[in-house]
């Protein structure tokens, strides 16, 4: 009996407990805050949108000079138009146009969001038809030694004291011009010429052509070798020659011989000429020129 | 008596001997700390060890570990036109259907391991100064810039402006952390590392930093910027050492490693497995993780048969088990191919053993046919095409060729380094991503738009910047 009582006692605990929840639910429920905004204008409670559209575009040209594509880069934005000024326009989200030729663009791009809130971002175009670039013509200074550098030396500027003693010029073998680089008995007198900083554009094929004689007696030779850029000391020279010529007609001081090299410029922006020769006779060079071979 | 006295001053003698400062205060054994540790060169030798174990990444099934390159190919070849996952789902597909969530978990792997591999890299250059041997240490130092220009050349292409970290930061130091630098900065220290880097190394490693890795890598970043000249002469300083060549036969190149052509890899061992990797076992059917990801596309299949000559059956193949699907061929789990159904091993495909290929030859000879081609749209000079027809005459297309186009060079490179991570920063650099990703976009119907080729900067790095950190565009 004792076990009944305290069994309903609880129930009735329990059954209090439950009624004071719904009652508690039932408060809740009725309060007007929760329910009742559904009543309200949109205005009202609403918060500012602070993520507004935001228009950004970036433009890259494609192989087609006329030919843009336009990376969309916009923030909080559903909606785009694309006007490329050229009367064409768009919709999508990234875009591409051919334009109708050259001249200046400007490029607008309209990014809204549903609230039609809109951004607008203008970029100008510019578009220019891009020659195609021509190879530089190697610029061969005093080529003849025909002309008096600042000091007078028609050797200029073909020195550099670190390969070696520079050449002598003479005014008794010619080809043009009067004067040429003379170059005595190597085994007692060694001469260099060297010229350097003479730009091409890599990768280009060239032809260098030039002149020389050496008088008659033991067997001698004058060499000329393209460099790829510049030298410091003659242990470079193997290691940095494009290409050489070796020349070793010994008909006199005055037939010259016209030799042609043919080379290609390789990875370098400028190329440097070396001139030495060998043997007991004298030697002499004369008229550089240089061509982008066709 | 005389003895005693003696026997006195001699223990006097040792007391006081015993009695010196590290008696007093020894330095504990059994508390290393990353400040107290680093005191003899052989110390910042294992500190230089910690950066490869960095990339190398760990191979476990745990989401928060770092794992390093294992997780490349998602981020680089699943959002390029050559590789998907097998059966569309999780979030492994978001990559190939340029759907890419900022909450995206091998995205901000990627990320955090990339930079952790960052501060490896800066705890070797940090503690420079405890190494005697003036070469030794300048050897650290080209290791460590080595690696550290690897991580963010792989970061800057695959985010954009990222945070610039040149030193051992700390957690408080949130400015670093947060603030993402113009990619041009990036690039300024990444030249100026791989220059220091070139400058101190030679050529003894392949699976660590060496002065042919730096030049490779060196010549990317400069064919990246349309710096053409300086990445044409790094090009043939690598052909003109003699030291690498074309392996003869394509497959050797995957499965002898080590061999002639490979130039820097990672490497992996099947044991212990802690030095093993789990992408060998994900790109099979079932075998990992996955169902199977780094499936080949129909659009890579098509480039592969008609213009991948020999290399074409060692590229991909059909999936024995499910032969509508195929598979990349290249890096088998331990070279072993599956056997008769593709998906039973000898060994546990799951801890492999194939050392990562990051930079090899064939690499270094058509980048020196770009960079000669030097931005034009054709090229027929003599050094470029000698170059190129290596290439092709290792995969048994021998007909000579007269002029290379900027499309040829890029196909080549395409089937050439299938599936090894390239195609989509080639994509990239020859600015041909827009035009082909677009195409292949619309083909499959996937959501390509031009905001895909950054990835977006992982949302956990930009919810704890607390608004220091924005997001790239489009995500």
């Amino acid at each position: 009996m004792k076990n009944i009582l305290k069994m309903s006692n609880s129930f009735q605990i329990r059954v209090w407990m439950g009624s004071i929840s719904m009652a508690l639910t039932l408060l809740v429920s009725c309060d007007p805050s929760i329910s009742g905004f559904e009543y309200d204008l949109p205005a009202a409670n609403s918060r500012a949108d602070l993520t507004p559209p935001q228009a950004s575009f970036s433009a890259s040209v494609t192989d087609d000079y006329l030919t843009y594509t336009f990376a969309n880069t916009s923030t909080s934005a559903t909606d785009y138009v694309w006007d490329f000024g050229d009367g064409n326009s768009s919709t999508d989200f990234d875009a591409s146009n051919t334009f109708p030729g050259e001249g200046k663009y400007t490029v607008t791009l309209t990014a809204s969001d549903k609230h039609n809130v809109t951004s607008t971002f203008s970029q100008d175009i510019d578009i220019v038809k891009l020659e195609v670039p021509q190879a530089i013509v190697p610029d061969i200074l005093n080529p003849s030694f025909d002309e008096p550098g600042d000091n007078g030396k028609y050797t200029t500027p073909w020195v550099d004291n670190n390969l070696g003693k520079t050449m002598q010029i003479s005014t008794s073998s010619s080809f043009v011009g009067g004067k040429s680089a003379k170059f005595p008995n190597a085994d007692t007198d060694p001469r260099v010429g060297y010229q350097s900083g003479i730009a091409v554009t890599p990768n280009t094929d060239y032809i260098i052509s030039y002149n020389y004689s050496i008088e008659t007696g033991d067997p001698s030779s004058i060499t000329v070798a393209i460099l790829g850029g510049t030298v410091i000391d003659m242990s470079e020279v193997a290691g940095a020659t494009i290409k050489s010529f070796t020349g070793t007609t010994q008909a006199g001081k005055t037939p010259f011989e016209t030799v042609t090299i043919s080379f290609n410029s390789g990875a370098n922006s400028s190329i440097s000429i070396l001139i030495t020769n060998t043997g007991t006779a004298t030697g002499y060079v004369e008229e550089f020129t240089a061509a982008v071979k066709e | 008596m005389k003895h005693i006295k003696l026997v006195i001053l001699l223990l006097l003698g040792a007391v006081v001997v015993s009695c010196q400062k590290d008696f007093l205060e020894p330095v504990p054994s059994s508390g290393i700390t990353s400040a107290n540790y680093y005191t003899t060169a052989d110390e910042v030798e294992t500190a230089v060890i910690n950066m490869y174990d960095g990339i190398q990444g760990v191979n476990s099934t745990d989401p928060d570990d770092n794992h390093g390159v294992q997780n490349e190919f998602y981020l680089t070849e699943m959002r390029s036109d050559n590789t998907r996952t097998k059966s569309q789902e999780g979030e492994a597909a978001q990559f190939e259907s340029y759907n890419v969530a900022a909450t995206n978990g091998i995205v901000s792997n990627y990320y955090a391991s990339f930079y952790n591999v960052i501060f490896r890299a800066n705890v070797v250059l940090a503690n420079l100064g405890v190494v005697e041997d003036p070469k030794a240490a300048a050897k650290f130092e080209a290791e460590a810039k080595f690696v550290r220009a690897y991580a963010y050349f792989n970061l800057v292409r695959l985010f954009g402006d990222i945070p610039l970290i040149d030193r051992v930061i700390t957690p408080s130091d949130t400015d670093v952390q947060f603030t993402r630098v113009a990619t041009s900065s990036i690039y300024e220290l990444i030249e100026s590392d791989l220059t220091t880097a070139i400058a101190g190394l030679d050529n003894t490693y392949k699976t660590r930093a060496s002065k042919a890795a730096a030049q490779a890598l060196l010549a990317k970043v400069y064919l990246t910027e349309g710096n053409y000249l300086p990445a044409q002469n790094l090009c043939e300083d690598i052909i003109n050492t003699g030291s690498f060549g074309l392996m003869d036969n394509f497959n050797d190149v995957f499965y002898s490693e080590l061999n002639k052509e490979i130039i820097f890899a990672i490497g992996y061992l099947a044991s212990p497995s802690s030095d093993s990797e789990y992408f060998s076992a994900e790109w099979m059917n079932g075998v990992g993780r996955s169902s199977g990801v780094n499936y080949v596309t129909s659009d890579a299949v098509g480039a592969l048969d008609a213009s991948g000559g020999d290399r074409t059956q060692y590229s991909y193949r059909i999936d024995p088990f499910q032969t509508s699907q195929n598979q990349v061929a290249k890096y088998f789990p331990n070279g072993d191919s599956g056997g008769a159904d593709g998906k039973t091993f000898a060994n546990d495909p799951t801890t492999a053993g194939n050392d990562w290929i990051v930079l090899r030859y064939a690499d270094v000879l058509l980048m020196h046919v770009e960079a000669i081609m030097a931005g034009a749209n054709e090229t027929s000079n003599g050094a470029a095409l000698t170059s190129f027809q290596k290439v092709r005459n290792r995969a048994g297309l021998t007909t000579p060729v007269t002029s290379v186009t900027k499309d040829d060079l890029l196909l080549e490179r395409r089937v050439e380094l299938a599936f090894e991570n390239h195609r989509l920063f080639d994509l990239i650099r020859f600015g041909k991503a827009e035009s082909v990703l677009s195409a292949y976009s619309a083909n499959n119907g996937y959501g390509y738009t031009s905001s895909d080729l950054l990835l977006p900067i992982p949302q956990n790095e930009i919810n704890i910047s607390k608004g220091l950190m924005k997001q790239n565009p489009g995500y």
